[in-house]
């Protein structure tokens, strides 16, 4: 339970969980490397990244189904390594959701508050106010297997709610769903968690799913933290490669930088140098540039370039049709390599065409993947 | 072509082994209801004055009594232990996994003659060789844990580990888990390895033979004895009722946990 | 964490100690002990391998191992040639169908021994059906000695072990993929040639595994031989029983005991490592 008294202790009591240098090891596989993560009362924060991150098993370190090989947790300012996970009192949704089938939806919900010898009058009170948050009131005599996967998803979350814990951990809740429910659910478990501000902990590899839920994000590679921020923070400035790789930036070119006079610009051909707003790298150093798909745009090769564009003639070899707009893959002798450019459908365009790139929108990023 | 021959002659095959997997069982119930005095085959006519003959006699209500309890308490006190060994073997590797897998399972390892007179043997030497009932009930534990041992070892490691995290994460400690959580979903595995195990125990012959004295004997060890000097019938009225009692305990088993449960190798 | 959590081990073995500790006292030691007294003097003094010897040179007793060998060898290819058609046909069946098959394969598992050999008894037997057929049909003159041999007890054998084998084989051919036979068919194999260059090899470790269950269970079988076999085949499980309740010999009761207990245990012993070899080299 929350309780108050921590509140006061000192300055840094804010943080709902501080994470310190978590490294984990499974014999020789080093899993997870000097990991810090901080998270606020009530803040949603998502570990995010492909499989074999290291996010699952952050979460079960948090949850305490694994025990950190050297670092620290701490919830709420109390440390609770050496504590056993039914001491802890965090709500968890697994990803198969992990209902008991030999109990009703009631009685799986009612489970922690039977744990905590709670009388039976009170747990049914709570149990369906639960059941009503999530919106599966009326349905508290079904079993598990007459119910559907989203249903199942809503009684694995009211019964981690309903014992009103210090955590909530979500272990990938969302994949098991179809894409329609899966949307769906998103904006209920958004709803649930702002009513009842209980701090979230969400573990996806879905980029798209992380950015919609999120105050905070946390992208895991390889066992480390690639980059942590507000979804604007990740989408705006991605720090590396990798990262602008997952989030979805579809250009990335490999360049290396020069200095010409005051300005650095990165050259990523024979024939093209292009001068981004910032190069945090010195001349000579291998990088990454990074450009989204709609900042490149498109032109009739008999169009005038405007001055101080960067421009360059290019050859179509595919188009993909998006509804409003259209995916086109273009290979161009002063690129190394093909370039995608977003423009919509209505334009049309010859196999030769001018690509525009934004000059503004250039990111200059190290090559981790 | 040929071929649609071949698969029928496949069939027949098949047909007539499964024919002959069920011709002992058949001809037995058949011969029990004859109303000759001898065992002829096929009985010139029908009656049941075999069953009302085996209905007054005392051995038989006397062995019967004997092979219930036996079976009713050793399968008691199996299931008990063997759960709790299951459940140790549920715990993934850990240092003596594989001894402890052994020495459970041991008993199905040895041969039944060699196990009864190794018992018979040490009995002997302790003086207790006529203890009778207790001696029986020893015995049949022992070889009903195996049993017992694989069924709910087999229930509990394909129930879901995460049902164990999720009772973690509520509050459960692992007793509590164990028992609100753990038990209930191995439950008809356990219930499945219980018959199983009553019924081992109940049609056993070759460690009881060892270990019956005077009074005390269980039926299935009568019965084999009753075979060598009667001619009549009687034994195939018995040998009826044994056989109405296990397909009726087969049928429990199916329902319980379908035909698998006897496929756990 | 709790000790649970840290110490797998401790708790595993405080949970399984009464399970162990009564299969130790009734079934470990006692076998111990009667291993001991093999080896032991019939006055207890020193230890000696005269019982084995006087085994060996038994008569009776190397007749009894000779049949038992036999025995077992022949219940072993009759299991194999029923096991066969009978786990093919199963794992094509249809779901019903192949429960109904398999339900009655299994179910003589649950009655007695006794029971179903004295089954074989009133079928085999000098006025059982057989003998009435042949001989009501004018094939043979006299009943045919059906029981109390060799033939009474390989046939009763046979009918005790033949689920083992078909299991054995169930459990490999139902990881068969289906599409492995379409495909040799479609390259042109007829169905035998099918079966034994592809069926057959597959099945190969169920059916090793079934060969040696089903041989180790028919050499240590008691009741069925005891009852078909009569006074004058006995095996050398029913040797024993002679020697421990007939003439009270204990000693070479227990050479026997020991010699059945050695067998059953190669015979455990060859098949895991079998099945480990199986398991390497198929990954």
């Amino acid at each position: 339970m929350i309780s108050d008294e921590s509140r006061k202790v000192d300055g840094m009591d804010e943080l709902a969980v501080e994470m310190r240098s978590i490294s984990k090891s499974f014999g020789s596989t080093r899993v997870l490397d000097d990991i810090s993560i901080d998270i606020a009362r009530g803040e949603f924060v998502t570990l995010l990244g492909p499989s074999g991150c290291g996010k699952t098993t952050s979460l079960r370190i948090l949850a305490g189904f694994e025990q950190p090989t050297s670092g620290e947790v701490r919830v709420n300012g109390r440390s609770v390594i050496d504590l056993p996970p039914w001491h802890r009192n965090f709500g968890i949704v697994f990803q198969t959701y992990a209902l008991f089938p030999f109990l009703t939806a009631h009685d799986n919900v009612a489970f922690g508050l039977k744990m905590r010898k709670m009388p039976r009058a009170e747990t049914n009170r709570r149990v369906e106010a639960a059941l009503e948050m999530v919106g599966l009131a009326g349905l508290g005599r079904r079993y598990p297997r007459q119910l559907s996967g989203g249903q199942r998803q809503r009684v694995a979350l009211a019964r981690a709610l309903v014992i009103e814990p210090e955590l909530l951990l979500l272990d990938e809740p969302l994949s098991n769903l179809d894409a329609k429910l899966r949307t769906e659910m998103r904006s209920e478990l958004k709803r649930i968690q702002k009513e009842s501000g209980v701090t979230t902990v969400f573990v996806t590899h879905d980029q798209e799913e992380a950015f919609s839920l999120s105050d905070k994000i946390v992208l895991m590679n390889k066992g480390v933290i690639k980059q942590a921020g507000s979804p604007r923070d990740l989408w705006e400035k991605p720090n590396s490669a990798f990262v602008a790789d997952f989030i979805g930036v579809e250009n990335l070119i490999p360049g290396m930088v020069e200095t010409s006079g005051s300005a650095t610009a990165v050259r990523l051909s024979q024939d093209l140098v292009v001068l981004p707003p910032s190069v945090p790298f010195s001349a000579g150093s291998d990088v990454i540039v990074g450009l989204r798909a709609r900042d490149v745009s498109l032109l009739p090769v008999s169009a005038a370039p405007a001055e101080g564009q960067t421009t360059l003639r290019a050859h179509i070899v595919d188009a993909e049709y998006r509804g409003e707009t259209c995916a086109y893959r273009l290979v161009s002798d002063a690129l190394p390599r093909p370039l995608t450019a977003l423009a919509p459908s209505r334009e049309s365009f010859g196999e030769e065409v001018l690509a525009v790139l934004a000059q503004d929108r250039l990111m200059v990023l190290a090559d981790d993947r | 072509m040929l071929w649609p021959l071949g698969h029928l002659l496949l069939v027949v095959v098949g047909a007539c082994w499964q024919i002959f997997m069920l011709a002992p069982l058949v001809i037995v119930v058949i011969v029990s209801f004859t109303s000759a005095s001898y065992l002829l085959f096929p009985p010139p006519g029908y009656s049941l004055r075999w069953y009302a003959a085996v209905m007054e006699l005392s051995w038989f209500w006397r062995s019967l009594g004997v092979s219930l309890i036996v079976a009713m308490v050793s399968t008691a006190i199996a299931v008990v232990l063997g759960t709790l060994a299951a459940r140790a073997l549920t715990r993934g590797r850990f240092i003596g996994h594989s001894v402890l897998e052994y020495v459970v399972l041991s008993p199905l390892l040895l041969p039944g003659v060699v196990l009864g007179f190794a018992l018979f043997n040490v009995l002997v030497l302790m003086g207790l060789e006529n203890a009778g009932l207790p001696n029986l009930i020893v015995a049949h534990t022992l070889i009903t844990l195996p049993f017992v041992v694989r069924s709910v070892w087999s229930a509990m490691a394909g129930s879901d580990a995460t049902l164990e995290e999720a009772a973690y994460s509520l509050g459960a400690t692992p007793f509590q888990t164990f028992r609100h959580v753990v038990l209930p979903s191995a439950m008809p595995g356990i219930l499945a390895g219980t018959i199983l195990a009553f019924t081992y125990s109940f049609n056993d012959v070759t460690i009881s033979i060892f270990l019956t004295s005077g009074e005390v004997t269980t039926l299935p060890v009568e019965l084999m004895a009753d075979l060598e000097y009667s001619a009549n019938a009687a034994p195939a009225a018995i040998s009826s009722l044994m056989i109405a009692l296990m397909l009726f305990m087969f049928l429990l088993v199916i329902r319980i946990g379908g035909l698998k449960a006897f496929l756990d190798r | 964490m709790t000790a649970d959590m840290k110490r797998p081990a401790a708790t595993a073995w405080l949970q399984s100690s009464p399970a162990v500790l009564l299969v130790t006292a009734i079934a470990i030691i006692p076998s111990l002990i009667l291993l001991f007294q093999a080896f032991r003097t019939p006055d207890g003094a020193a230890f000696t391998a005269e019982h084995f010897e006087g085994l060996a040179s038994s008569r009776l007793a190397a007749q009894a191992f000779w049949r038992t060998l036999r025995v077992a060898a022949w219940t072993t290819v009759l299991t194999i040639l029923g096991g066969y058609p009978l786990a093919i046909l199963i794992s094509r069946a249809r779901e019903r169908v192949a429960g109904l098959m398999l339900a009655v394969i299994i179910f003589p598992l649950m009655v007695s021994v006794v029971v179903r050999a004295f089954g074989w008894v009133v079928i085999l037997g000098p006025s059982g059906l057989v003998n009435r057929l042949l001989v009501a049909s004018g094939l043979v003159a006299e009943p045919l000695k059906l029981m109390h041999n060799e033939f009474g007890i390989i046939v009763g054998e046979t009918q005790l072990l033949l689920p083992y084998m078909v299991l054995s084989l169930l459990a490999v051919l139902q990881k068969v993929d289906p599409y492995l036979e379409e495909a040799a068919k479609s390259l042109g194999a007829n169905p035998i040639v099918t079966f034994f260059r592809v069926t057959r090899p597959i099945t190969l470790p169920g059916l090793l595994s079934g060969v040696l269950l089903v041989f180790s269970l028919a050499m240590t079988a008691f009741a069925t031989p005891q009852i078909l076999g009569g006074a004058r085949s006995p095996l050398l499980t029913t040797l024993l029983y002679r020697y421990v309740f007939s003439t009270y010999d204990w000693a070479a009761a227990a050479a026997v005991a020991v010699l059945l207990a050695a067998i059953a245990i190669a015979f455990v012993t060859v098949q895991r490592l079998l099945a480990r070899v199986w398991l390497k080299a198929n990954g």
